[in-house]
């Protein structure tokens, strides 16, 4: 129980993956205009994420490892990502053309994004932080902390994005259109969130 | 204008990869709360893009245009494995204040970008140039914002203590984004006013060209 | 599509261009991974020439117990280039997101932690201040050691700006200080010196007692060297008038000739028997001070640093006799001792041969330890038991019968009473066994009944022993 309020609380709000280690930026910038865009590429950030944890942790810790082949894990887990991710839009496109048009057309911007590989190779390091005494790290946990990081950033964006639509209405120096203005907005969320660090 | 001469201007300041085209911003955000791991990662990129983009560019006729970017990014992924290693062994301390953004260089939208927009189309020395130029553009950039925000956010220089004073928000991801946006609004700031010189000086010579004709 | 046309199509060019550039990325990749490997070998060889800048010969050290309580032990070393300083590999918990890891140098001389040496950080995980931490505030560890220190940031081991990895690093010195101590020189839990006086003059790790059965106590001293002698080995047996009754020295550290000066009656030890303690403290002071060259004590006999060494051992031994005999454990030999605490319990022997006993029990299920008060007299019988403090919970104690709880149940009874219901090894029937155990209050009955066992079955052992005639006087 403790490990899963630690990992609760530490993906979402003390080491959140935008805010406090910076690793889904370009998206975050990219894409974070809009409230219903933000929403989509969250979601589709978080499901690749689950996804990606789901299939190279037992990969990395089951076959890898044992087979000492452990140094190549750079290469298996960024072809394993955009594998997941090829087919996982292919999959979506004959299920759901709904869904597909909310979501699925930001995933092969995934596949480039830092939040995926940073979680798959965060899972397999040192996770001693947020494991209770006597827990040890299992498939199971990498997959909660991969879910509630994936949550977090998409938390992040949304919040990133209803400022952004807010500062439409405002008119801002040429200067700074653009991307100066967002990074200062980008600022301001990162300095709400350190209160939870303490 | 000679094309090296252009290739390396474009990589350093016209499409300076941080400031104007704004790609690579997970390690830049990350690191450059430390003047030292800001050039380390920009040096490392810096070898990691050029070797892609020497290779790539010597594949370039071989690599069928359908697996074009899963070739690319086993490629990569082979480089940074070798970087990291390397690195392990050498420079441990490198190794260590880069942290997890070191395997991250393999997402780094610059390689991957640099590779699909430039390498496969161009010789390979022209690719070459490229790849240096767009690293030293990318190391730069990193280390003066590195420089700035381990100034005025720790009061030390690639760790040696300088002074007293700091304001601690600079050397947090927070002073970070702060201290990106407002080095690419004057950046492109910059970089627009020398654009509009130029046009200004070329339509001026174009003027008296014509000017002179007419006479 | 035939076999040819399959070789051609494009299909085939993707598939074989992709394998291709994989099977020579991995090739390329293992041969890099066999000769940049870093070994742990190589990792120690750079905490090594980090701290001590030159080669040094450095044994792994076994690990026993790695998880402490605010710090992990790694890796341990003993650097015997070094005089036998370890080298200790600990990771401090506690600290600002996560833990530091360091190296750290604990200096060992003669059994004994001497200081810390040199601590540098070999890595951290989520800290994010550590641009703080100077060397300097390493360097305060070994600067401001002082024996038993256990590092805090209350007592200023920190910075400022960073309290909290200063916090994850004083764990961590104080980890290797707590595995040194305990695993390698053997003390804290087994200090069998705790509490003893001068015990600067003697090697505490070599050295040793034992407690005879007249009461006297027999020591095997490995002494501190002193000025030009070296450690000297002594047996020496202390009686029960603390007077030394026996003093053989075993082994003579004097150097180059000097044993021939030390006069015969010091080193055969006859000069001491029959002394106490005030002889020496006379001579040395209650301090056992090296009087000086030139004194004109006992001490300065032309081999006066062997000879100083000779006299604190013998003042050592006779200082400590009272510490001696309070090592002695009273309940040796003793029966059922599981289910009492021997450090709380006690008994005293009455003149009429009855023994008044004092038990602090142990717990069981859901009781926990009573304190109990029983004497059993000399016909082996309890003749009067009371509880001091009951150790039931959760209302349970409303429960145990009267006449168990106060202890009429036991008046008269002896211990085949006992092991006819509870079995020789004193086994818990179980809670529906139907005994007399089970009475609604299982646990702590049997607990009670127990107790009242242990003391009938030890009778025997708290009456002392008399003394045979003609034993040899060690």
């Amino acid at each position: 129980m403790a490990t899963f309020i630690a990992i609760v609380l530490s993906a979402v709000l003390t080491d959140n993956f935008i805010t406090a280690k910076t690793y889904g930026v370009c998206p975050f910038l990219g894409v974070s205009k809009k409230t219903s865009s933000a929403l989509g590429m969250g979601v589709a950030v978080t499901v690749v994420m689950v996804l990606a944890t789901l299939v190279t942790y037992p990969i990395y810790t089951y076959v890898m490892v044992p087979l000492k082949i452990d140094f190549l894990e750079i290469i298996f887990f960024i072809f394993i990502i955009a594998s997941l991710v090829q087919m996982l839009e292919k999959i979506i496109q004959k299920v759901s053309p709904s869904l597909y048009g909310a979501m699925g057309i930001y995933l092969p911007l995934i596949t480039t994004n830092c939040a995926v590989l940073g979680v798959t190779e965060l899972v397999i390091g040192d996770m001693s932080k947020i494991l209770a005494e006597g827990a040890t790290m299992n498939i199971g946990w990498a997959v909660l902390y991969a879910l509630f990081a994936g949550l977090g950033f998409t938390l992040v964006m949304v919040i990133m994005s209803g400022m952004r639509e807010k500062l439409n209405y405002y008119k801002t120096p040429k200067a700074l259109a653009g991307f100066p203005i967002a990074m200062v907005t980008a600022c301001f969320i990162c300095m709400a969130f350190t209160v939870f660090s303490y | 204008m000679n094309k090296y001469k252009k290739i390396t201007l474009d990589g350093l300041f016209f499409q300076n990869p941080t400031f104007m085209l704004v790609l690579g911003t997970c390690p830049t955000l990350g690191l450059i709360n430390s003047a030292f791991s800001a050039m380390g990662m920009g040096l490392t990129v810096l070898v990691v893009l050029t070797l892609s983009n020497v290779i790539i560019s010597l594949l370039r006729k071989i690599i069928p245009n359908a697996v074009r970017i899963p070739c690319y990014i086993v490629i990569i992924a082979t480089l940074v494995t070798f970087a990291r290693m390397f690195l392990e062994k050498f420079v441990p301390d490198l190794y260590d204040s880069l942290g997890g953004f070191l395997a991250l260089i393999v997402v780094n939208c610059i390689i991957l970008g640099r590779a699909e927009a430039f390498a496969n189309k161009h010789s390979v020395l022209e690719s070459a140039v490229d790849g240096v130029s767009q690293g030293l553009g990318f190391t730069l950039a990193l280390t003066l914002m590195g420089v700035i925000c381990e100034f005025f956010g720790k009061g030390s220089l690639f760790g040696y203590a300088i002074m007293d004073f700091k304001i601690a928000m600079l050397a947090t991801p927070a002073g970070a984004f702060l201290i990106y946006g407002i080095s690419i609004a004057v950046f492109v700031y910059v970089m627009d006013s020398i654009e509009r010189a130029r046009r200004v000086k070329a339509n001026k010579l174009a003027r008296n060209n014509l000017l002179k004709e007419a006479a | 599509m035939t076999a040819k046309e399959f070789f051609k199509s494009t299909t085939f060019r993707c598939l074989a261009t992709l394998l291709s550039i994989l099977l020579v990325c991995g090739v390329f990749l293992t041969i890099m991974y066999g000769l940049l490997e870093v070994t742990p070998e190589e990792k120690l060889a750079r905490a090594i020439s980090k701290i001590y800048g030159k080669n040094v010969t450095a044994e792994v050290q076994e690990v026993k117990t790695k998880e402490l309580d605010n710090a992990t032990i790694e890796e341990a070393y003993c650097i015997t280039s070094e005089g036998g300083d370890y080298l200790v590999k600990s990771t401090g918990k506690g600290g600002f997101a996560g833990t530091v890891t360091c190296w750290v140098v604990v200096e060992v001389s003669n059994g004994n932690i001497d200081g810390v040496g040199k601590v540098t950080i070999d890595s951290y995980v989520g800290e994010t201040q550590m641009a703080e931490i100077k060397q300097s505030f390493l360097d305060s560890f070994g600067e401001k050691y002082v024996d038993g220190i256990y590092y805090t940031t209350d007592d200023g081991f920190k910075v400022s700006s960073s309290t909290k990895s200063s916090n994850a690093i004083c764990n961590a010195v104080n980890g290797a200080l707590q595995y040194v101590k305990t695993e390698k020189l053997g003390m804290a839990a087994n200090d069998i010196f705790k509490d003893f006086v001068y015990t600067s003059f003697i090697n505490k790790k070599l050295s040793s007692f034992v407690l005879n059965k007249n009461d006297s106590v027999s020591y095997s001293l490995v002494t501190a060297g002193y000025g030009a002698a070296n450690p000297f080995t002594v047996e020496i047996t202390v009686s029960k008038d603390k007077t030394i009754s026996a003093y053989t020295v075993v082994k003579d550290g004097s150097t180059y000739d000097y044993d021939q000066s030390i006069p015969a009656d010091i080193k055969n030890g006859t000069k001491f028997l029959g002394r106490d303690l005030k002889y020496f403290t006379d001579i040395l002071g209650g301090e056992l001070t090296y009087p000086g060259d030139y004194a004109g004590t006992e001490i300065n006999t032309g081999a006066s640093n062997s000879t100083y060494i000779l006299f604190t051992a013998a003042a050592f031994a006779l200082a400590n006799y009272d510490n001696a005999m309070a090592t002695k454990d009273v309940f040796e030999n003793f029966d059922y001792l599981k289910f009492i605490s021997k450090d709380k319990s006690k008994f005293e022997v009455n003149a009429d041969n009855s023994v008044k006993y004092t038990l602090v029990t142990a717990g069981y299920g859901y009781a926990n330890p009573f304190t109990i008060e029983i004497t059993v007299g000399a016909d082996k019988t309890i003749s009067a038991y009371t509880i001091v403090k009951d150790g039931s919970t959760e209302g349970f104690g409303n429960d145990i019968p009267d006449k168990v709880k106060d202890g009429s149940k036991f008046i008269d009874k002896d211990l085949k009473y006992f092991t006819d219901i509870l079995g020789g090894e004193l086994t818990y029937p179980g809670d529906y066994a139907g005994t007399e155990i089970n009475t609604g209050a299982s646990n702590s009955t049997y607990i009670l009944y127990t107790a009242a066992a242990f003391a009938l079955a030890n009778y025997d052992n708290c009456i002392p022993e008399t003394e045979e005639g003609g034993e040899a006087n060690e």
